[in-house]
């Protein structure tokens, strides 16, 4: 059924899809929305779930990883200063493998106060252990959270993941979206029934406390686990498109990278007029692609090395982090090491700041230069008001 | 963990004082103090007895003492 | 000894819930607590313990001392916690199994308040106890909301001025105020009272609180052989008084006759040996003054 849904809308609807059991809640902007339509789904009886409100999303996460615990299917969401106040538990619910799904309204953490969109508050939490889905559209929104659960659920993974919703891009912007079956959605997402919950007849402690002879071993479950959840995602891609009739090419979404000379890697709703950008300028001739990161963690080093046979691979960070070039950036490069593609970061589109289609083009053009020219510099900010930004 | 390795003191019960009161079975933090039946004189778990002495503390007819333990 | 005095009878329940050789300090109190608590609440019970002494004394993975299972959880969020367990055994339909929060005097009235205040803001059908040593142990005695006037603590090393001039917050008020069902002070020196205050709790649907005083003999300088005698003297004194809250009504759950000297508590431990008599005297007056209140409350419930 096709409905016109902002991408809150459709996170909550699927919340409601998966049957979450026990959902905690703290309002901020701009995912408050989505607490705010569970809230109607079970008062009117369509959610059967134990609805929490909660006093802070440090405590939302924390009574999920109480629930997670005993068996419960969980969802929360949250954005910029309640991802933030979250930190340390978020580190808790990975480090104890509950498969908790959590979008998550990307937007700007302050000083001073910005609302608006950007990348600043998930990429701040792109080392505590959760897998990380960035959306392009509302569509993409509601699907990931479905594949979401079945990915974290899976035995060998139990991690959790955020669902990275573009701030009021996405979140506030009405598109249509095509609302799966229940029937089909309880095919494709089994219940959940973790191999280590509680269990009266067999206490045991759930946490506990590791020795240094013995801590290496479990972070390295984690990690190696994380790493097979890539397959993972792909095989839930796949089914995902087998039952709904739509998929998303897996970790990074390839368009137009084949022949392409010049390919932007970038994440979120900017890579839709990158996308749209890029074939403009190929009917111009210009050999420009898009390579869309759809999962950043895990990181998908494999299909980026991949793209180390172009001559140049263009990364845009939609937030900063004051390291040598931006967080993809680095990461994309360092996958890249070894092969010969010239990598140049742009930063943009910080604090609900537009990307435009303008800025995607003289973004583009400067990629072939440098594809052709070579490097000129290593980190360039794009759309500043007086143009400056380069170094 | 055996704890009882932990003691440098341990309580020896003089049964012919002990009038089976049981303040030191409840009392004990370790569940060194073992009492398996009403009416069972109490014994001590030495494998986890920590040697605090609150149950010669709390004996009141002081039938219980804390003796050195043996190095 | 006569045959007429000897007894031979358990007062309290016999079966245990938890094994011996777990991590705490000879003479610690925590365990004394627990042991008791799991007495009256049987194995149908999940505790929820954040980091403190508590955390680290059921002991170091694969051990485990409780015979009842346990979740682990960060600091601060002992009752977002309970109120997540607790919806999660509600939708399994376990309505049966008792939610315990078990958290510190520090993760209670410090970091913890605030989660504590909205799982009991929200109902939640859990009984937190608050096991309180009067410091944070765990990291080697700080002052904490709870550690009483004149204590030293590395926090507030005793000088010139009494340490620690601030007061106990008074959280089990606070509770009251918050909206539990059901609070009561406790203590391990008077076993069967402690089990009752906890069946009665568990007897009550909602949130509940107790406060259990446990004695820290590392923290407290004093003998680990102490810790029930201090405990004793806590109460006798007037420095710790036992009573509970229901419906509105305070009550005395052990009314003290004629109290000792706040001073018989003080010198048995290390952390009020730099008190000169005139401190002494002004807790005192303290401790009187602070049971006229609750006396008043009392009254109050009785009319």
């Amino acid at each position: 059924m096709i409905d016109a849904i902002t991408a809150n809308h459709a996170a909550a609807l699927a919340a409601k899809l998966a049957r979450v059991e026990v959902a905690a809640v703290y309002p901020i902007t701009p995912q408050t929305t989505i607490s705010e339509k569970l809230a109607e789904m079970v008062s009117r009886g369509e959610l059967n779930a134990r609805f929490l409100l909660m006093e802070s999303e440090h405590s939302a996460m924390s009574a999920l990883i109480g629930a997670s615990y005993v068996g419960a299917r969980t969802f929360t969401a949250t954005s910029s200063h309640g991802l933030a106040l979250m930190h340390e538990v978020l580190m808790w619910a990975s480090g104890v493998r509950r498969p908790i799904v959590m979008p998550v309204a990307a937007r700007t953490i302050g000083g001073p106060w910005n609302i608006w969109g950007e990348h600043m508050d998930v990429i701040a939490e792109r080392d505590v252990g959760w897998m990380q889905f960035f959306c392009e559209n509302n569509q993409e929104v509601l699907d990931t959270v479905l594949m979401a659960y079945r990915v974290a659920e899976d035995p060998s993974v139990m991690l959790p993941a955020m669902v990275v919703v573009d701030g009021f891009i996405l979140t506030h912007t009405v598109d249509a979206v095509d609302i799966p079956d229940q029937r089909l959605v309880d095919e494709y997402l089994p219940r959940f029934d973790p191999p280590v919950k509680l269990d009266m007849e067999r206490p045991a402690r759930l946490g506990g406390l590791i020795m240094p002879d013995w801590w290496m071993e479990f972070r390295y479950r984690i990690a190696a686990d994380m790493e097979g959840a890539k397959e993972r995602i792909k095989q839930a891609d796949k089914e995902f498109s087998r039952i709904f009739g739509r998929g998303y090419g897996g970790l990074v979404e390839e368009y137009g990278t084949e022949d392409a000379d010049a390919v932007l890697v970038v994440a979120g709703s900017a890579a839709g007029t990158a996308k749209e950008v890029a074939d403009r300028l190929r009917e111009e001739g210009a050999r420009v692609g898009v390579a869309r990161i759809r999962v950043f963690r895990p990181f998908p080093s494999e299909e980026i090395s991949r793209l180390g046979s172009r001559k140049m691979v263009g990364v845009f960070d939609r937030s900063y982090t004051f390291g040598d070039g931006g967080a993809m950036f680095n990461e994309v490069r360092s996958a890249l090491h070894g092969t010969d593609s010239i990598v140049k970061n742009y930063i943009g589109g910080l604090g609900g700041r537009d990307v435009t289609a303008a800025h995607m083009e003289w973004i583009f053009r400067d990629m072939l230069e440098v594809a052709e020219r070579g490097l000129d510099r290593k980190v360039e900010w794009v759309g500043l008001k007086d143009g400056s930004g380069r170094w | 963990m055996h704890t009882g390795t932990w003691r440098t003191f341990r309580p020896v019960i003089d049964a012919e004082k002990c009038v089976l009161c049981y303040s030191c079975w409840k009392f004990c933090p370790d569940l060194s103090m073992i009492v398996r039946e009403e009416g069972d004189y109490p014994s001590v778990d030495l494998l986890h007895c920590k040697g605090c002495g609150i149950c010669a503390n709390e004996c009141r007819p002081g039938a219980i003492t804390m003796e050195r333990e043996p190095l | 000894m006569s045959d007429g005095e000897r007894k031979g009878r358990f007062t309290i329940p016999h079966e245990e819930l938890m094994y011996p050789g777990h991590s705490a300090c000879p003479g610690c109190g925590e365990p004394i607590a627990m042991r008791m608590l799991l007495k009256a609440l049987g194995p149908r019970t999940v505790i929820n313990i954040p980091a403190g002494c508590c955390a680290v004394i059921p002991g170091v993975w694969p051990r485990y001392s409780l015979r009842v299972p346990m979740i682990d959880h960060a600091f601060e969020c002992t009752g977002a916690t309970s109120s997540g367990i607790r919806a999660a055994l509600d939708v399994k339909g376990l309505d049966d199994v008792t939610v315990v929060g078990w958290a510190g005097d520090g993760g209670t009235v410090d970091i913890g308040l605030q989660s504590l205040s909205g799982a009991v803001d929200r109902g939640t059908d859990f009984l937190y106890v608050m096991y309180d040593n009067e410091a944070y142990m765990n990291t080697g005695v700080q002052c904490s909301g709870a550690t009483p006037c004149g204590a030293w603590t590395t926090t507030t090393p005793a000088g010139k001025e009494m340490a620690c001039r601030r007061g106990k917050k008074r959280i089990l008020e606070m509770m009251v105020e918050n909206g539990i069902v059901y609070g009561a002070t406790a203590n391990i020196a008077y076993p069967e009272d402690l089990i009752e205050r906890v069946r009665t709790a568990k007897s009550i649907r909602g949130p509940k609180f107790l406060h259990i005083l446990s004695p820290c003999p590392s923290g407290w300088r004093m003998d680990p052989s102490k810790t029930i005698e201090a405990a004793s003297l806590a109460t006798r004194t007037g420095m710790f008084p036992l009573y509970e809250y229901r419906d509105g009504q305070y009550r005395f759950t052990k009314e003290i006759k004629n109290l000792k000297p706040v001073e018989h508590y003080l010198r048995l431990q290390g952390r009020f040996k730099h008190l000169t008599p005139a401190q002494v005297a002004e807790i005192q007056d303290l401790i009187v003054g602070e049971l006229e209140v609750l006396k008043a409350k009392v009254e109050a419930g009785r009319k």
